[in-house]
């Protein structure tokens, strides 16, 4: 009787330990104000720009076609895509995907329609899968741009730490 | 009576071993010390920022993407005082419009693709934010078309602030947030 009841309070007392330390971490991830991304679709390693100022994340397009294309945007959603995307280092992959959505973007340039599709992105061997919206930033330093979408509930971000 | 004290030693001994391997297992956060050795305060995607000068509260999007921090102005003019280049400009928060002037610390250049570069002049203002007070420099632009007056880049986060998108006004402009 004895040693089951000391086998009990042994167990109780691991239990307790256990559910008051899970408690008590804080699992966030600290990132920084650039960090080296892998899109998994892509096979490709991106410098990405960390930017809590996007709400939506963005990736680097060119080529875009649309398999039987409907003049009207929105129409096009659910349809296949094919898009050329580049990292900082010049390496060019193809890729296909399914319209997730269409943003409507209005800037100093107008009035343009923005697709958006669904792809893993990879951070120190965490993958998470979000909506990101396909745009040319051949004039932009970063090729990959992280948004709030990517960070939310998971990664806090540390503007004093940087990944090249 | 002494093999139940060994039993508690080996009981509490196993439990903090198991409760350190299982919270240990992911990436913990731990308050970062900052350049200033102070303590890093973690901020959300939009807060409260207060201009130490007039006491105006005003909500500004925190833009881990901007590398300085942004001020809605407008009427921006350039004045001279004492021979040296002063800003004056007005601020609006809550209906009420106020003339600030402050030396003017720098212009920011702005390029465009195709189009004339933009200059922004940059003045250096005491703010109040989570509780920490600080003098950082922000460059003034008619900000009307953005949803919040002020935009709070890297040139204010540096040392001071960790960002967690999924929080919102989690503090006010003078006091940190309960954790």
């Amino acid at each position: 009787m004895r040693n089951i009841v000391r086998y009990v309070c042994v167990a109780l007392v691991l239990l307790l330990l256990c559910s008051a330390s899970l408690l008590a971490a804080d699992s966030k991830q600290v990132i920084g104000e650039t960090a080296r991304i892998r899109v998994e679709e892509a096979g490709l390693y991106f410098v990405a720009r960390i930017d809590t100022g996007a709400r939506v994340t963005s990736l680097h397009a060119v080529d875009i076609v649309i398999k039987d294309a409907s003049k009207k945007e929105r129409d096009n959603i659910g349809k296949q895509i094919s898009f050329v995307t580049r990292n900082n280092r010049g390496e060019r992959k193809i890729m296909h995907a399914r319209i997730a959505g269409v943003a409507l973007v209005a800037n100093a340039q107008g009035r343009e329609y923005r697709y958006e599709v669904e792809l893993t992105l990879n951070w120190k061997g965490k993958e998470k899968r979000v909506r990101v919206n396909l745009r040319d930033r051949s004039r932009m330093t970063y090729k990959l741009l992280i948004g709030r979408n990517w960070l939310a509930h998971d990664y806090l971000v540390d503007v004093d730490k940087k990944e090249e | 009576m002494a093999s139940l004290v060994r039993l508690s030693v080996f009981v509490l001994l196993a439990g903090f071993l198991l409760g350190g391997c299982v919270g240990g297992s992911g990436e913990k956060v731990v308050t970062v010390d900052g350049n200033n050795g102070a303590g890093v305060i973690t901020i959300g995607e939009v807060e409260s920022v207060r201009l130490a000068q007039n006491n105006i509260d005003l909500t500004a999007r925190v833009d881990t993407g901007a590398q300085t921090s942004s001020l809605d102005a407008r009427n921006i003019v350039n004045i001279e005082r004492d021979g040296k280049k002063w800003v004056r400009f007005e601020v609006v928060a809550a209906g009420k419009k106020t003339v600030m002037e402050k030396p003017l610390a720098r212009t920011l250049l702005i390029k465009q693709h195709g189009r004339e570069a933009l200059k922004r002049p940059v003045v250096k203002l005491d703010i109040f934010l989570a509780g920490k007070r600080m003098q950082r420099e922000f460059s003034l632009a008619d900000r009307s078309n953005f949803k919040y007056p002020v935009l709070v880049g890297r040139n204010v986060l540096q040392g001071s602030f960790i960002v967690d998108v999924s929080r919102k006004n989690a503090g006010s402009a003078m006091s940190e947030a309960s954790k």
